[in-house]
């Protein structure tokens, strides 16, 4: 399309900030605020399991509570049920803001996060029942994901009529990043769907394909709507330009073209080839890292992001330290022997809750905070002001613990792998252990997110609905009627 | 950047090239992997129990604490001469004078002396006086080299050493059978330090080509702590998830890796045991119990305990029930989830993996 | 607290744009180069793609080398298919003192190896001799329906492993195939058919 083209084309005229919030609002407040309950949910579930590393015995005559089956359905929980919420519900009104329309097809979107959530509550029962695909983060049985794809279909569709209802000049770098995380997560789930579940490839084909789908998911499905995020708010609170939208475009291609190569371990029984070509991956993950991290410190420059008075600034400055430590370790995973000390130990899953709770949920936390009050007509504001601040408190301690507990204690159970030492299970333990209490925190601070999602939607929706609201609205219009 | 719908194409294009790479093309190529060796012999799919098992397995989660991925680490090669070169000059120069130093080398090409010498004299219209003197010159030459290692000459190809002769130079005259299986490796090793392949394969290729000299190459494991320490006895490859219905290799070692367990506990009942109570017998361990594998039921008075009852040996050697005053029998489930395990090995060298020699075992390791 | 608090509000700057900086030509020149030599580092890495090269081997030709000569073939196929003899002939070729003559060190089957070739071919009874001792068995034709190739890595097995002969190829079991046409037997052997077909037995 060429310059003419756009200009020959009509261009609506752009909508008022309050009308897409307006537009938004019930879609994406439901959206939030299923993420805060399946929070809670993920965080619950997964501190059950990880009692089970101080206390092997507990809860362990049940077999619909095993280990395995409560770290899967915890993780579930937090993929889809959380981030897939929360991600999908801030993309939709960051789509309609930055191409100044109101959201398209609101009932669209209803349907699907109807169809969404029932996905993850199929997928937990399933699991529960012990009906998963062995692939541990990919947990998805055959009929969730059928539900999940249709659900996430009726909702992306809902933001391409949005993306496409009105030529705008220059896309801001966010749209791409939301854009190509609503294109992602189809092609990585069904790739999952048809060649895991649906009709399984032959075992030893499983292992890449496995290996693709839960780092693009990480990588670029979260990556790409965490990091809109990032390079929305940054700029759009502190009222400055983005840096470069050269750095921008380059970290966005090179992310989505190396997002799902990196990581593969040194020690996976693949081909010498497809593990040395993951490794080259990330090795040139530090471009990303680069981009990302140089366009937004250039944006920012001055401002003290985690010092800030506001709290979506510190949550996204926090996150986006996060993403550029958790990008830091997939850079380091590109050296065999350090990769090759860390493979089996509790490093790798640490680093994806870290990803997963330092940069992804506290981007939406901080994202939340902003979008949520908006949402409503008139002076809203969140109800217990001095809570929401420590959801960021606690989520910020819960990262940095599991990021401690996730490096430094398992150098040491690394190390006893690679020497036998006899302790070597207990050093295995020990990082866990530790990273326990970071789950604590994450759990304590998921119950506030939904605490105050609740107190924010009760106060302003119920109360704005409730028959006593409507009847003194309509005792105001009738004095100013009879005021004139 | 205007250009809406190319966002959505250039999106596609990129997230293609990782999906051609990570995805279609290993998958493509471990599809296309082989059940066949290439000796003759070929991987089988699971027993139907054992298969059932990779279900409970999978189905309670098991892969997230334990990895079926055992992997290599330094790794060198020792050369076994099987047939000598004509040319010991050359030979030597290939292998380097540090290995050719061994005096093994020397017997051996001294032993050549001597059947090309005992060939000449027993020739037709040799001089006999000649040839003899040779002859009695190789022969005390090759018992003049003392080695500590036995060679059986005969076992050499182009070496054979007849009759009296070789009673002579110290070799068995009549091969007795154990000998005589033992041909096959009458070999000597060359190198005697690890050599990575970078290092040695213009000398293997030497060997072979310039020398004529024929030889095996052993794999030899220097630092693999998971063959040393672990159990396992060679790297998991991706041939060893043929026949699985659902692939877990697994991501975390909170337990033992699990790649060669099948080799390891060949005892059913000590593995129903650990699945039962792995703590049962006193045992450290961290592994919940899975009891609910298990049908349970009080034991009467003075019961004989049953079969298939899963026991532990209490430290005077009788056994016992894992719960005492119960007696516990695996259900259907926990004999596939056994059966499962006990498939799981990889004590069989492969093409692409055979099983190397291990340098030095320091702290093998009791089978968890 | 609260003051902050209210600050939120619906007070907001406009919609973020993004900025015209260029990305400096010199990082891209580095990051170029940096990305040339990656390529170059996968190039001598990457094992051809084969897909039978797996950590800590870094090459085809690595593996080839490790694999077994031909000869180690023959005989380790010809070992399986002697699963299909061992129930008489034992697993150790000893046979049966008095009832089936043993393979070790066996006049019968050293030397020339088509008089063993058609025995496993077409079966052997009536009274013979091995190593002076008499036998009277009945062998059936165990491998009329097996290739030369398999006979002779059968023949191969159990002459290298005991009786220090060398290997049997497949061109002279055809041999003995031909021999027996010629001769026009048919069905099993005994010592008489067998010399006169032309396949020397021993005394």
């Amino acid at each position: 399309m060429s310059e003419e083209e756009t200009h020959n084309a009509p261009i609506a005229p752009e909508a008022q900030p309050e009308e897409i919030n307006a537009s938004c609002r019930g879609p994406v407040l439901f959206l939030f605020f299923s993420a805060a309950v399946w929070a809670v949910q993920a965080t619950g579930v997964g501190l059950l399991g990880s009692l089970k590393m101080h206390v092997p015995g507990f809860l362990a005559d049940c077999p619909f509570l095993t280990y395995g089956r409560l770290q899967a359905n915890a993780w579930v929980a937090f993929l889809y049920g959380f981030a897939g919420n929360a991600g999908l519900g801030l993309t939709l009104w960051m789509l309609s803001r930055l191409r100044g329309m109101p959201l398209a097809k609101p009932g669209f979107v209803l349907a699907g996060a109807f169809l969404w959530n029932s996905g993850v509550t199929a997928a937990m029962v399933g699991i529960t029942m012990g009906d998963q695909p062995g692939v541990a983060g990919y947990e998805l049985p055959a009929y969730a994901s059928r539900v999940l794809l249709i659900g996430q279909a009726f909702i992306a569709f809902s933001a391409i009529i949005t993306y496409f209802s009105r030529r705008h000049q220059q896309l801001y770098p966010s749209s791409w990043f939301l854009i190509a995380a609503l294109v992602a997560f189809p092609w990585i789930v069904g790739t999952a769907h048809w060649l895991l579940v649906e009709t399984p490839v032959r075992g030893a084909a499983q292992i890449p394909v496995a290996h693709w789908t839960v780092t693009s998911l990480q990588q670029i499905w979260l990556g790409c709507m965490g990091l809109a995020a990032i390079l929305y708010f940054i700029p759009k609170i502190t009222g400055r330009e983005l840096y470069s939208r050269q750095w921008a475009a380059f970290g966005f291609w090179m992310l989505l073209i190396l997002g799902g190569w990196v990581n593969l371990n040194s020690g996976s029984p693949l081909p010498v080839w497809s593990i040395k070509l993951s490794q080259y991956a990330s090795a040139l993950f530090i471009f990303v890292l680069i981009a990302i991290g140089w366009n937004l410190r250039q944006t920012a420059k001055g401002v003290p992001l985690l010092g800030s008075s506001d709290l979506t600034l510190q949550c996204m400055g926090f996150a986006l330290g996060a993403w550029l430590i958790a990008a830091l370790f997939t850079f380091g995973n590109f050296y065999s022997d350090w990769n090759g000390l860390l493979q089996f130990t509790y490093a790798g899953t640490a680093m994806r809750q870290f990803f997963a709770w330092g940069f992804f949920a506290m981007a939406m936390f901080g994202a939340v905070y902003y979008v949520a009050p908006r949402l409503f007509s008139g002076e809203v504001d969140w109800a217990c002001s001095g809570t929401y601040k420590w959801i960021f408190r606690l989520t910020a301690i819960g990262a940095v613990v599991i990021l401690l507990a996730g490096l430094g204690m398992s150098y040491g159970h690394g190390h006893a792998l690679q020497d036998g030492s006899a302790e070597v299970m207990k050093k295995a333990l020990m990082p866990m252990r530790i990273a326990f209490l970071g789950e604590i925190l994450f759990f304590l601070s998921s119950l506030i997110f939904l605490g105050s999602m609740a107190c924010l939607l009760f106060r302003n929706c119920c109360g704005e609905c409730s028959p006593m609201a409507l009847i003194r609205k309509c005792r105001a219009a009738e004095a100013e009627g009879g005021a004139e | 950047m205007n250009k809406s719908p190319w966002i959505f194409l250039g999106v596609l294009f990129a997230l293609s090239l990782s999906w051609w790479g990570m995805v279609f093309g290993p998958a493509s190529q471990a599809n296309a992997a082989k059940a066949d060796l290439g000796d003759g012999t070929s991987l089988h799919p699971r027993s139907g129990l054992a298969q059932q098992g990779e279900q409970i397995y999978r189905e309670n989660g098991c892969y997230y604490c334990h990895t079926r991925m055992a992997t290599g680490g330094t790794f060198g090669y020792e050369i076994q001469i099987t047939q000598l070169g004509a040319d010991k000059d050359l030979t030597r120069e290939i292998i380097g004078e540090e290995y050719a130093g061994n005096k093994i080398f020397e017997k051996a090409y001294a032993f050549q002396a001597v059947a090309a010498a005992q060939e000449a004299a027993t020739a037709e219209g040799a001089d006999v006086e000649a040839t003899k003197a040779t002859l009695e010159q190789a022969k005390a030459y090759a018992n003049a080299i003392e080695t500590e290692d036995a060679l059986i000459a005969l076992g050499i190809s182009g070496v054979t050493i007849e009759g009296d002769l070789a009673g002579e130079l110290g070799l068995p005259i009549e091969m007795s059978e154990a000998d005589k299986s033992s041909v096959a490796d009458a070999t000597f090793a060359v190198s005697e330090g690890i050599e990575q392949w970078d290092e040695i394969k213009d000398r293997v290729r030497a060997l072979k080509d310039r020398a004529g000299a024929q030889f095996k190459l052993l794999p030899v494991a220097d630092n693999w702590p998971d063959v040393e320490y672990w159990g396992a006895r060679r790297q998991s490859v991706t041939r060893d998830f043929l026949y699985d219905v659902h692939a877990m290799p697994g991501v975390m070692r909170v337990g033992p890796d699990l790649s060669n367990v099948g080799a390891r506990q060949l005892d059913l009942n000590a593995l129903y045991a650990k699945i039962y109570n792995s703590q049962a017998g006193g045992q450290s361990s961290h592994m919940p119990p899975y009891k609910y594998l298990f049908n349970v039921r009080s034991a009467k008075e003075g019961e004989e305990l049953p079969a298939n009852a899963v026991t532990v040996s209490t430290g005077d050697g009788v056994k016992q029930s894992v719960e005492p005053d119960f007696v516990v029998t695996p259900t259907h489930k926990a004999r596939a989830l056994a059966a499962y395990l006990q498939s799981l090995r990889n004590d069989k060298g492969l093409p692409e993996a055979p099983l190397p020699a291990v340098r030095e075992i320091s702290n093998p390791k009791e089978g968890e | 607290m609260e003051e902050k608090h209210s600050n939120l509000n619906l007070k907001e700057h406009g919609e973020p744009a993004a900025g015209n900086s260029q990305m400096p030509v010199s990082i891209m020149v580095v990051l170029t180069l940096l990305g040339y030599i990656g390529c170059y580092k996968v190039d001598e890495l990457n094992a051809n793609f084969a897909a039978n090269v797996h950590a800590p081997f870094g090459s085809p030709a690595e593996v080839a080398s490790l694999a077994p000569s031909e000869a180690e073939l023959i005989f380790g196929k010809g070992k399986q298919i002697y699963a299909n003899c061992q129930g008489c002939h034992q697993p150790n070729g000893g046979g049966t003192p008095g009832q089936i003559p043993p393979l070790v060190n066996s006049s019968w089957v050293k030397g020339d190896p088509k008089l063993a070739a058609a025995i496993v071919l077409n079966g052997l009874q009536g009274p013979i001799a091995v190593n002076g001792t008499p036998y009277n068995g009945a062998m059936t034709a165990v491998g009329a329906a097996w290739s030369d190739e398999e006979i002779a890595a059968v023949l191969t097995y159990i002459r290298q492993s005991w009786n220090g002969e060398e290997l049997v190829t497949a061109e002279q079991v055809a041999e003995a195939r031909t021999m027996i046409k010629d001769s026009g037997h048919l069905g099993t052997w005994n010592k008489a058919s067998l010399d006169a077909a032309g396949f020397a037995t021993p005394e």
